[in-house]
């Protein structure tokens, strides 16, 4: 390079170049290391999926047909419970509720 | 094909200490750069499958890109929420301050001062460039910049540089 020669561009830190190589052979020797962990399979995911499909299929199965809450309460009313509701006063409904 | 073990050794016997002092330069402190270079080689041994490209200069570029994103990962974090990458200079100018060895010559620190001070994308390709000598076809292949704007990218770089230096009376 040309520009700047007159200059020092040396850089001012005060890592040595043995200190930086046994940094570089520490750090691609805990990579090599550690990376395996990191690497996620296809059959991981194969698994994961088959796994998530039964949970799915078996919560389904189990809690098909149940009614809901709110079905219970409704049928658990009588005739009279079910016209006292139907004529609720609307305008005893607090104004915040608009 | 090579192992990923094999693509790793090579990269850190070969491109090792560049990549350390390219992570260095853009990040400052030693700590951060350690991390990013860690971080690098773990890139490197779990993506080498998928490199495709042949050895030598693919390779090197290849490294080179996942050090800079690297590198720049870490900035990300630094920067404040709303806050630009760029932004960033004068706290790495302070890490520069804090990190730079005793006695060192003040022209040196105030060069890197100035460097500190450029665009994010300048200051990467102006220490590509101008430490790693690398060509602007290989910068293109890190950056994925065109080499026109690279060279346009450059050339301000060392303009805003040397302006730098001037009104600090080098």
């Amino acid at each position: 390079m040309k520009e700047f020669e007159n200059i020092v561009t040396d850089l001012p830190y005060k890592e040595s170049p043995e200190y930086v190589e046994s940094l570089v052979k520490s750090c691609a020797s805990v990579a090599s290391a550690q990376a395996p962990a990191k690497v996620v399979r296809p059959w991981f995911y194969a698994f994961a999926g088959v796994a998530a499909a039964a949970v799915i299929g078996l919560g389904v199965f189990l809690f098909k047909g149940r009614t809901s809450p709110m079905d219970s309460f409704l049928a658990s009313l009588t005739d009279d419970e079910v016209t006292l509701i139907a004529d609720w006063p609307i305008t005893d409904i607090p104004e915040y509720y608009y | 094909m090579k192992s990923a073990n094999d693509i790793l050794q090579q990269a850190s016997s070969v491109y090792g200490k560049r990549l350390y002092w390219h992570i260095r330069r853009l990040v400052v402190s030693h700590d951060d750069a350690e991390d990013a270079l860690q971080e690098t080689f773990i890139k490197i041994f779990t993506k080498a499958q998928s490199f495709k490209g042949e050895e030598g200069a693919a390779l090197e570029a290849w490294c080179y890109k996942i050090a800079t994103n690297e590198a720049l990962q870490v900035l990300r974090k630094r920067v404040h929420a709303f806050q630009s990458l760029d932004s960033i200079g004068p706290e790495l100018a302070d890490f520069l301050a804090a990190e730079a060895a005793p006695g060192a010559d003040k022209s040196a620190l105030l060069f890197q001062k100035a460097i500190l001070g450029l665009s994010t994308q300048q200051r990467v390709v102006f220490n590509l460039r101008y430490y790693d000598e690398l060509s602007y076809t290989q910068i293109a292949a890190i950056t994925g910049k065109s080499e026109g704007s690279l060279r346009t990218n450059y050339h301000y770089a060392v303009e805003n540089i040397k302006e730098y230096l001037k009104e600090h009376a080098l």
